[in-house]
């Protein structure tokens, strides 16, 4: 394999994911956003977001908090340093393969 | 072609704007800011009262821009947030912050000054308005490619035809400025009223939490 083709699945496929990749780019311009802005701009079911997350916080890649608005539960989402870092290398890699296309 | 992810990166940007909350904090600093120039009239054409009226301008305008900034967040945490989600900025930090807000108010500082410097100008003195809405208008138009809403191109086009028919119209200088920030304000109070009352129709307030 050339090294050209390897480097397109060399890319981060657990934010390669479409869900993911949506939820990561979301993040990446915020401090953080709560679950139920996640939920209404991804389109995704619950329990589909909350398994991508779950994957994404795994990774240390996001970090998930529980808080109280008041009485109410809320569920911030942030992206983490390192989850911050790998995204903008998975966009630098998607640029270069795109350039050599 | 547009970069798709960068789209995404900039719809929280534009979240913002979503309930027009910020577009009516605009338009009563506006009106706020209209209806300083009430007693001019009433003063005596003297350097200090036109130098006191430029600065206070300004400090007025910019007080009005802090609480007109802590009441839309305060609304948000009861309207909006509940029922579309809850987005934090970036901010800058520390010596950052403080100089840039330093820049903000000696740049608002500095136009002020130059406008009450151009005031006395009379030949030039009726096309105040259109000079202002022309360096608005250009501030809109960033704001608007920026964040990617179309009704900020709108205003900004309203703001700039607003400010050529205040110019070219025969209106008493001690009123013209009154009828332009009145005016102007009314096309903000108009477009976030509308934005709202579209927001509060389409949306329900609701509890989604993490499975």
């Amino acid at each position: 394999m050339t090294t050209n083709l390897r480097s397109v699945t060399d890319v981060d496929r657990l934010i390669h994911e479409p869900a993911r990749l949506m939820i990561m780019a979301l993040l990446s311009g915020v401090a953080e956003v709560d679950f139920l802005y996640l939920l209404r701009e991804t389109g995704l079911t619950k329990g589909n977001l909350s398994a991508h997350l779950a994957k994404l916080e795994q990774a240390n890649y996001i970090r998930i908090e529980k808080v109280f608005r008041g009485k109410i539960p809320n569920t911030r989402i942030s992206l983490t340093p390192s989850g911050r870092e790998a995204f903008e290398d998975y966009r630098r890699q998607l640029k270069e393969i795109a350039t050599r296309i | 072609m547009k970069d798709p992810i960068q789209e995404l990166a900039q719809r929280p940007q534009r979240y913002w704007y979503t309930d027009g909350l910020t577009e009516i904090a605009i338009g009563v600093t506006l009106l706020l800011l209209g209806l300083t120039f009430l007693p001019k009239g009433l003063l005596p054409p003297t350097i200090n009262a036109q130098w006191f009226f430029g600065a206070g301008r300004i400090l007025i305008t910019l007080v009005a821009m802090i609480l007109t900034n802590y009441g839309v967040r305060l609304v948000k945490e009861h309207l909006t947030y509940p029922r579309t989600g809850y987005v934090s900025y970036r901010n800058d930090q520390g010596l950052l912050r403080w100089t840039r807000r330093g820049f903000v108010i000696s740049v608002a500082f500095s136009i002020g000054v130059v406008f009450a410097l151009i005031s006395r100008l009379e030949h030039i003195n009726g096309w105040l308005p259109m000079l202002a809405s022309l360096v608005i208008a250009v501030a809109m138009l960033s704001t608007a490619h920026r964040v990617g809403l179309a009704r900020f191109y709108v205003l900004a086009t309203y703001t700039l035809v607003l400010g050529g028919a205040i110019s070219l119209l025969v209106i008493d200088d001690g009123v013209q400025p009154l009828v332009f920030f009145t005016l102007f304000s009314l096309g903000w109070l108009v477009s976030g009223t509308l934005t709202l009352i579209q927001y509060l129709q389409r949306t329900r307030p609701t509890s989604e939490q993490m499975e």
